[in-house]
């Protein structure tokens, strides 16, 4: 299960309106934004090949100048969760 | 609050994004940021050798967060979760606050005043001196210490005490690239740095999982590759597939031990397909074989190749590689318009350390992948300041400040007047390296040691053997730290030193940049800066050892306050008298200087207005780099002046494929190998005090391949017993495609001593640089109990 750190680019006036339309995105969480049209969100996918899919999924949007990943990991196995 | 590993890495990624721009996200610091009276403080990250820039916000007296900087050089504001949580230990309830002393080490530690520590430590040196001579005592240093602290230790030891027992943690990890780069190039460190990356069309990791070990750097790479998908390559060689390997074109994964032929094969590919740069090689290269560096004829060093054809190497290799495997990324390397090497402790922790540089090297000299924009030869340092403090300031007991050989009279005397101490007052030979420092404790030659900011009870291979010294009472052990550690539980006197942010001075990084990072906090308690404690001793020492020379050494720092003043003094006499004259010049980047440098400076830079400009990007090309033009012998745009070659060439090494110390057999049947995890560092003694990254990987486990697991019987968080012929840890086990079959990987961070993997790891080393063997040995693996609960463990 990848998960990946993405900063979303567009226009400065288009922010709210993508915001808007990545909150209702299956996969995508929101986490902030600049206030000058980059936005942080977290994605998250079940392979890495629909991770490739989700990011070509939000390249492609209306608003979106640029998906910038800054962070990529796979999930560990399940026996090393952290469990205290 | 619990926190999943699927949180943990979903935080990380948007704090990864949120520092990318600067921003502090909602949960952590936002509201903070408005507030009045906070200060942002510019430093570097306290963490490994990428070096990244930081600022720690303050508000009344206390650290609130950390934040990456956009246009950072280093980093453009990215910052990997150690970076972004180091700020924790500012504070900690579990810092060491005051100096601490027992006379016998069955007995409990008792606090005392720092004016009786100083009086105990300089006491127990100064009388092992009388007793046992100046070689009875030593000073075991790191990587993670300031260069001001680094050069001052080594000074009074020196200088002082007449020893060249001077070492440092960087032997265990970096003195095979030292080695490397000196006998390929004829200088220490790298050529080129970070800037190349950005213009690479092709990378070559070796030994290095830099996803997580250099993780900020890795970005950097990744971010290329991702933008230009089709025209830049990514070739990742490791028995091991890491996180590093999911960029790459192509991963190589070759049995451990088997990389020099690797390498030899590419460059026979290089040969055969005429792939190779013929006017550099005319211009700049000569080839060299043996312990006498014999130089030999082009067509003798085609000869020597012969043996390693892609298909022989092939099956040497085992694992995935086939020959059109290595003809293909030895033809990626050789074509792109420009190649980067990357290589750390996969390369330099073997017993053909040095060899395995200069193989890598050899691939550079031949292709002309060097001195060019996107072309360099890059090692990777482990450690925050292992190339500013150990490897420039004399941090090795071979190496004196300024790259200086100690066994060269000249360049003694000239460290000798530099000091004002009696011509002769450095020893002449070599004082012991690491291995043989703690094998002589072991043997009762070394009677009193410092131990400054590292922990060599965990961190030294083999380390059961060690400890056995340790304990001793018949060594005296001091300590500086800021945690307790393996090693603090064996010493003598404990001092409690300032951390950073809590003290004033200078890392240099990876590239040769050297940053600073001013004092902005009061450090716990009394804790105090290593320079302070150490001028205060050496003014005892001289006392008790009645040595005016002792004396004299601290003189020109004799009532400098310590925050300020007294690092910027001790930076000063080594930048301007030291760094003269030598290729690491410094001599430009002042305090004044580097306070106004964000990104520091890289040397050389004679002068402050080179060192205003940043300093030099590349080395030995003309009109970047000073000293190429002002030592410049002919026409050539480069110039090769390194002082380790007379000859002014980089030389092509004819070197053999040989065995690891240890290789599986049927009692031993599987290869260990070690390394790091993305959320801790070394000996975790800081980052398993941050809670969130603690819980994102509380304890050390053992990964093994899927087909080995089914074999053995195991199955995912069974508990298992990792073997080798001097010890073995119990870990429970992880099934993954990562190792490949017949090998296991350990992290080496925990501190549960069922758990510490040094105490299974071998202490053979390499025979030139002297760094041990920690990547390679043979192992059982054996299946003990099915999944039990098990606990973070911390001192
Ligand atoms: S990559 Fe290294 S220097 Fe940069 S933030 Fe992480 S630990 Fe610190």
């Amino acid at each position: 299960m990848p998960v990946a750190g993405a900063v979303i680019s567009t226009r400065q006036e288009r922010a709210e309106i993508l915001l808007a339309a990545l909150r209702a995105c299956p996969g995508v969480d929101i986490y902030g934004e600049d206030g000058k049209g980059n936005i942080i969100a977290v994605l998250e996918a079940a392979s890495k090949d629909e991770m490739e899919a989700l990011v070509r999924r939000l390249e492609a949007m209306d608003e979106v100048l640029h998906v910038g990943i800054t962070f990529l990991a796979a999930d560990g196995n399940s026996t090393d969760t952290g469990s205290e | 609050m619990k926190q999943s590993r699927r949180d943990f890495l979903k935080t990380s990624a948007a704090l990864s994004a949120a520092s990318y721009l600067g921003v502090q996200l909602p949960d952590t610091v936002s509201s903070a940021l408005a507030a009045e009276g906070d200060s942002w403080h510019r430093g570097t990250c306290r963490l490994c050798g990428v070096g990244c820039r930081v600022e720690l916000g303050v508000r009344s007296g206390k650290p609130f967060a950390i934040r990456g900087v956009a246009d950072a050089r280093t980093n453009y504001g990215f910052l990997c979760m150690k970076g972004m949580y180091f700020w924790h230990c500012i504070g900690h309830t579990d810092r060491l606050t005051h100096p601490l002393y027992r006379a016998k080490k069955s007995e409990a530690f008792k606090q005392i005043s720092w004016d009786e520590a100083l009086d105990i430590a300089a006491t127990a040196f100064a009388d092992v001196v009388k007793t046992h001579g100046s070689d009875a005592v030593a000073y075991y240093g790191s990587g993670q210490c300031l260069t001001e602290e680094t050069y001052l230790f080594q000074k009074i030891m020196r200088g002082g005490l007449k020893t060249n027992n001077v070492e440092g943690n960087p032997r265990l990890c970096m003195a095979s690239a030292v080695g490397g780069y000196l006998s390929s190039f004829g200088a220490d460190e790298p050529i080129g740095g970070y800037s190349d990356l950005e213009k690479a069309h092709c990378f070559f990791i070796i030994g290095s999982n830099t996803a997580e070990a250099h993780p900020v750097l890795f970005r950097r790479i990744m971010r290329r590759k991702l933008d230009n998908p089709d025209t830049v390559k990514v070739i990742n060689a490791d028995p091991r597939v890491s996180q590093t390997s999911r960029i790459a074109d192509k991963h190589l994964q070759f049995k451990p031990g088997s990389d020099l032929s690797l390498l030899n094969a590419m460059a026979k590919v290089i040969i055969d397909e005429k792939l190779y740069d013929t006017d550099f090689l005319a211009n700049y290269a000569v080839f060299r074989q043996g312990a006498e560096s014999t130089e030999v004829t082009f067509s003798e060093y085609v000869k020597f190749l012969e043996p390693y054809t892609p298909e022989a190497v092939a099956k040497i290799c085992g694992g995935n590689i086939s020959a059109d495997d290595i003809r293909e990324v030895a033809r990626w390397f050789a074509n792109s318009k420009g190649t980067v090497s990357l290589w750390c402790m996969g390369i330099n922790q073997r017993i053909q350390g040095v060899w395995a540089n200069n193989l890598i090297n050899n691939l550079h000299i031949l292709t002309g992948q060097l001195c060019k924009e996107g072309a360099d030869s890059l090692s990777l340092t482990g450690q925050p300041n292992a190339c500013g403090g150990v490897r420039e300031a004399g941090g090795l007991c071979h190496i004196l400040p300024g790259h200086r050989p100690v066994d060269n009279e000249k360049m003694r005397n000239q460290v000798e007047e530099a000091w004002g101490v009696p011509i002769g007052r450095i020893p002449a030979k070599p004082g012991r390296h690491t291995m043989d420092m703690f094998a002589a404790i072991n043997s009762g030659a070394i009677r009193a040691i410092w131990v400054n900011c590292t922990s060599p009870a965990q961190s030294l291979p083999n380390c059961d053997l060690y400890i056995k010294g340790m304990e001793k009472d018949d060594c005296f052990i001091i300590c500086t730290d800021i945690f307790p550690t393996r090693t603090t539980e064996l010493a003598n006197l404990i001092l409690p030193a300032a951390f950073h942010f809590e003290k004033t001075g200078v890392y240099g990084c990876t590239e040769r940049r050297s940053q600073i990072t001013l004092k902005a906090v009061d450090a716990p308690g009394e804790a105090k800066p290593e320079v302070w404690i150490v001028r205060e001793w050496a003014k005892r020492l001289a006392v008790k050892l009645d040595d005016p020379v002792i004396a004299h050494c601290v003189k020109d720092f004799d009532n400098l306050e310590e925050d300020y003043a007294l690092p910027r003094a001790i930076w000063d006499e080594y930048t301007q008298k030291l760094t003269a004259g030598r290729d690491s010049d410094l001599r430009g980047a002042s305090y004044p200087v580097l306070e106004r440098m964000a990104d520091g400076v890289q040397w050389p830079a004679l002068t402050e207005e080179q060192a205003l400009t940043g300093g030099t990007v590349k080395k030995f090309v003309k009109g970047l780099d000073p000293l190429a033009d002002s030592l410049s012998q002919n026409d050539l745009p480069y110039q090769f002046y390194g002082p380790a070659h007379a000859d002014r060439k980089l030389w092509v090494w004819l070197r053999a494929q040989a065995d690891p110390s240890e290789v599986p057999d049927a009692e031993y049947p599987f290869y260990l190998s070690t390394g790091r995890i993305i959320d801790h560092w070394h000996t975790m003694s800081m980052t398993g005090r941050v809670p969130e990254l603690l819980r994102a990987n509380p304890y050390a486990h053992v990964e093994i391949n899927p087909e080995d697991a089914k074999e053995l019987g195991v199955q995912p968080g069974d508990m298992v017993e990792i073997r080798s012929r001097r010890g073995s840890n119990l870990l429970p086990a992880k099934i993954y495609e990562g190792p490949m079959k017949g090998m296991v990987f350990a992290y080496w961070h925990d501190q549960e001593k069922s758990r510490m993997i040094n105490r299974v790891t071998k202490d053979d080393y390499d025979p030139g640089s002297k760094e041990p063997e920690f990547k390679i040995c043979a192992v059982q693996i054996r299946r003990v109990a099915g999944p039990k609960p098990i606990k973070p463990f911390l001192l």
